[in-house]
């Protein structure tokens, strides 16, 4: 009996200590009365303090701790947030926009969360971004209930950096919603209007990239465009080796010079290639390095190029796209430019 | 020549003016279907002046010509069109060499112009030292005072402004500099700008004010264009959404809303045909009306008998009879000549009925028609829901057709008097279509306007209220009334309480037409009696047209 109603109290506590948490946790939970007094919010003053504060070189020297001659281009980003103009940045798959957007915004840490991302997908629905009430709980607890009202991304963004990742995949319906914030800085919901100031980091693939809406001219016209292209040979190289070595360093093997001058001038090769329309991405080369170094880890022997080669051919024959009339013919073009690869770096090597 | 000197005058003035250059380039060049949007190149003028300043001071001609023209493409990029998608970027780098080339050229001939000899020697001087590193401070000295021999005093804030100068520069104008990023319009830079560097350099101004004056010339231009992206965003941007435009709100982004109905009517034209292509207006409308209405009236009257239309109207009144507006000082019959708006639909409907259900001939005794004093003017302010549920059907036209054409009877009826009316359409927001105007002088206007309304998006009476009651608060008329027609549920509806009640403090009497079984009916009784007016319910849309001159004259 003792036993019984001690369990029953402990229980008890039990709850009550979880609805003290909860209840907590809806605290934090914006309400539909608060966004609906939002003041406006000038982002772009925001950042150019932050810019200010902060020092163009200790920004730039921030940004290089993870991504690699990306200077140039992070100042284009960075003045063009500054003046509140939205920024598309497009390139091809695997060369820093989306690791780009995400450093700018935490370096730059002009709210708490540094930014809001969402990663367009075609199937997105309108209210997906500008969020919706749940009638539901509206009908129960109120309108007020911070349950009630379930905020979308543009609404959320209020004051923040927005990064929109693969812009390129958001279907014309979503586009309008996020032309109308953009336009009006008034995101609509069943009649609510919500203030929400925000400023947009995009980023594309080009166009000959399959599964791609055209942004409206509307929106696009609101954006400037910022092209990342494949970095030059010598950043490369330095890029390759230093982010296959990190993947490898709770392994405790390193990848030899060689490999990464093979992979560099492989890259090269096939990014000047004119079969080729879509080039390998550096996230995959600096994979494909990694692989062949911790298989031959695993197997307790030396990586040989042959290695290499496999790890090269499976990590990028599902990105790379060209001119090929099957996969296999595809796979063997890359692998014939894998030995003419071979050829040039043992030449340059020797130098 | 120096960058530095160039930049010296004015280097907000230097990039509108290389901008400039850009868009008239691309103006001419056949390759060009779109020269781009005035926004876009707004933000490259600012974009580039900020990028430079990023640069911390390292500036020299070739970056600068680099940096203008990349900074410049990535923000012209999406807005241009070209007629190969290919081509696009070579067209653009062209436009920009031109334009770097011709401005740079006019730089150096202002600096020959306001330099004299003496400097130019002494300039020459400083252009040697530049290239020994460690000589910068000295040499900056030098540059000094050699401007202060050449503008004198008026030159004395040239240090600030030289990009030259680099991190020293960007300490003393960031805060200017805050500020000035946060202004998008490129007459309010160029404006800034002309005033900060005014007093350095008289031509520098000089250049200011063209530019400004050429801008304008640009955004002149460029009006249709922003209108057409405008309409396309406004659709584009309602596609089944909640915030579906109307009207009203797309007319008073190119126009104020209290503009005169002639202007809002213009713009209308213009945005005529992309209504049309967006299948929002029927391009046969008065046809397809009329036709419509001779069909509809038909229906009515084979429906008339069995299910008794007349019943379907009730009436509520919360009238003050000194203070609700009418005029009618007289009902007679039915003579020859008179104008069938004058006649008392209500009186003469019921006459006949009871004539018809007798079995008895009519005659035009049965017709009661009203004499006006048309001395007392009400100004009127109609607040028409256009919301999505006035697109449903009703004996096979839609809502919105229907309360179009009850409108456009209402305005034949106000014909006759001296009233003005006002038109607010409210879908999730209201908008005023056309301010208070004298039925009597603009009716061809309204009609007109009228014909192009379309409904879509969600209902919010008190915004239209408040509309109403910004519109009457430019009143002077003794007599001022409100009538709202609406469907449907309204969201805020204590505000709408609120708005009534302020408006009945404003000397307006408000009334209130429900239709069909949506409506909400509590409410727009209560904003009835709060208002002093009428409540009239019609379940059927078709009796709009009625009961809108039933409120009107509403002492039946
Ligand atoms: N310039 C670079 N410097 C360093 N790492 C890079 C660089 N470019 C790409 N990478 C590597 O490639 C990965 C993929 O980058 P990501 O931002 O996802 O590319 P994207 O969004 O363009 O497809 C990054 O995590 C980074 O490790
Ligand atoms: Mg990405």
């Amino acid at each position: 009996m003792v036993g019984f109603r001690k369990t029953s109290d402990q229980s008890r506590t039990q709850t009550q200590a979880r609805d003290n948490i909860s209840d907590k946790l809806l605290e934090n939970l914006p309400r539909l009365s608060d966004l609906l007094r939002r003041e406006p919010i000038q982002v772009e003053k925001l950042i150019a303090e932050a810019i200010r504060t902060k020092g163009i070189k200790n920004i730039l020297a921030e940004l290089d701790k993870v991504l690699r001659g990306l200077g140039d281009v992070a100042l284009d980003l960075l003045s063009s947030l500054a003046i509140g103009r939205h920024v598309l940045i497009m390139g091809p798959v695997g060369v820093g926009k989306t690791t780009l957007a995400e450093t700018i915004a935490e370096i730059l840490a002009i709210s708490d969360p540094p930014y809001i991302e969402v990663a367009c997908h075609s199937h997105m629905t309108a209210t997906e971004l500008t969020g919706d009430i749940d009638i539901a709980v509206a009908l129960q607890a109120g309108l007020d209930h911070p349950l009630a009202f379930i905020p979308g991304p543009l609404v959320m963004a209020h004051g923040k950096i927005l990064i929109l990742d693969e812009i390129n995949r958001l279907n014309p319906y979503s586009q309008a919603a996020l032309l109308q914030a953009l336009q009006e800085h008034y995101v609509f919901i069943r009649g609510f209007r919500i203030r929400s100031d925000f400023i947009v980091i995009a980023t594309s693939n080009p166009a000959e990239y399959s599964g791609v809406y055209e942004l409206s001219e509307a929106l696009a016209d609101r954006m400037k465009v910022i092209e990342i292209n494949y970095p030059d040979r010598e950043v490369l190289r330095s890029i390759l080796e230093w982010k296959s070595n990190s993947l490898l360093e709770h392994l405790g093997t390193k990848v030899p010079d060689f490999m990464v001058e093979v992979v560099t001038t492989y890259i090269m090769l096939l990014v000047q290639d004119a079969n080729i329309e879509v080039g390998p991405s550096i996230r995959s080369a600096i994979y494909a390095l990694a692989n062949a170094m911790s298989r031959a880890w695993i197997e307790g022997r030396e990586a040989s190029i042959n290695d290499l080669k496999v790890s090269l051919i499976e990590n990028m024959v599902s990105t790379v796209r060209g001119n090929f009339s099957s996969e296999q013919e595809k796979k063997d073009y890359l692998l014939k430019k894998f030995d003419e690869a071979l050829l040039i770096a043992k030449k340059m090597y020797r130098k | 020549m120096m960058l530095n000197e160039a930049n010296r005058l004015d280097p907000i003035s230097l990039i509108s003016d290389i901008l400039k250059l850009v868009y008239e380039y691309l103006q001419t060049d056949t390759r060009v279907i779109r020269p781009g949007s005035i926004r876009s190149y707004e933000a490259a003028v600012a974009d580039i002046f900020f990028r430079l300043l990023l640069e911390g001071g390292e500036v020299d001609e070739e970056k600068f010509r680099e940096i203008v023209t990349r900074v410049g493409i990535q923000n012209l990029l999406l807005s241009v069109e070209t007629q190969s998608p290919e081509e696009k970027r070579l067209v653009l780098e062209e436009a920009f060499e031109y334009a770097l080339n011709r401005a740079m050229k006019r730089i150096e001939q202002k600096i020959k112009e306001g330099l004299g000899e003496p400097e130019n020697g002494e300039k020459r001087k400083g252009e040697k030292k530049r290239g020994a590193p460690g000589a910068e401070g000295e040499e900056r000295e030098g540059e000094q005072r050699g401007q202060g021999q050449g503008q004198g005093s008026a030159r004395r804030r040239g240090k600030g402004s030289s990009l030259k100068e680099g991190s020293e520069m960007s300490d003393l104008t960031s805060d200017e500099l805050v500020d000035f990023a946060g202004s998008k319009m490129l007459q309010e830079l160029s404006k800034q700008g002309s005033y900060q560097y005014s007093r350095r350099s008289a031509s520098a101004q000089m250049t200011g004010e063209i530019i400004e004056r050429e801008v304008e010339e640009v955004a002149e231009n460029d009006e249709v264009e922003q209108m057409i992206s405008t309409i396309y965003e406004a659709f584009y941007g309602g596609i089944g959404a909640a915030n579906f435009m109307n009207l009203a709100q797309l007319i008073n982004m190119f126009v104020k809303y209290d503009a005169n109905i002639i202007k809002k009517v213009q713009v209308l034209k213009k945005l005529e045909k992309y209504l049309r292509s967006y299948g929002f207006a029927s391009s046969t409308y008065t046809k397809v009306s009329s036709q419509e209405r001779r069909i509809f009236e038909e229906f009515r009257r084979k429906t008339k008998g069995q299910s008794s239309d007349m019943s379907q109207i009730k009436i509520m009144k919360f009238v003050g009879s000194d203070r609700y507006p009418t005029y009618v000082v007289n009902m007679r019959e039915y003579k020859f000549g008179d104008s069938y708006s004058n006649i008392d639909m209500y009186k003469t409907a019921i006459n006949i009925s009871r004539k018809s259900l007798m079995g008895k001939m009519i005659t035009t005794k049965d017709i009661i028609v009203k004499e006006y004093a048309n001395v007392k003017s009400i100004d009127l302010v109609l607040c028409l829901d256009v919301s999505g549920s006035m697109r449903e059907l009703s004996w096979g036209t839609q809502k919105i057709d229907i309360a179009k054409d009850a409108v456009s009877k209402y305005v034949q009826f106000l014909m006759t008097t001296n009233d003005r009316l006002s038109l607010i359409l409210f879908n999730f927001r209201a908008d005023v279509l056309w301010t208070l105007h004298q039925v009597k002088r603009y009716w061809k206007y309204m009609l007109y306007m009228l014909s192009y309304v379309y409904a879509g998006g969600g209902t919010n009476l008190a915004h239209a209220l408040e509309r109403a009651r910004e519109v009457l608060s430019k009143s002077r008329s003794t007599a001022k009334h409100v009538v709202c027609v609406t469907d449907g549920r309204t969201v805020n509806a204590q505000l709408c309480i609120r708005e009534v009640t302020r408006l009945r403090r404003q000397g307006a009497t408000i009334s209130t037409i429900a239709i069909g079984e949506n409506s909400d009916d509590d409410l727009l009784m209560k904003l009835s009696r709060i208002g002093g007016g009428l409540f009239i319910k019609i379940i059927n849309i078709h009796d709009l047209s009625r009961a809108l001159i039933i409120d009107k004259l509403h002492f039946l």
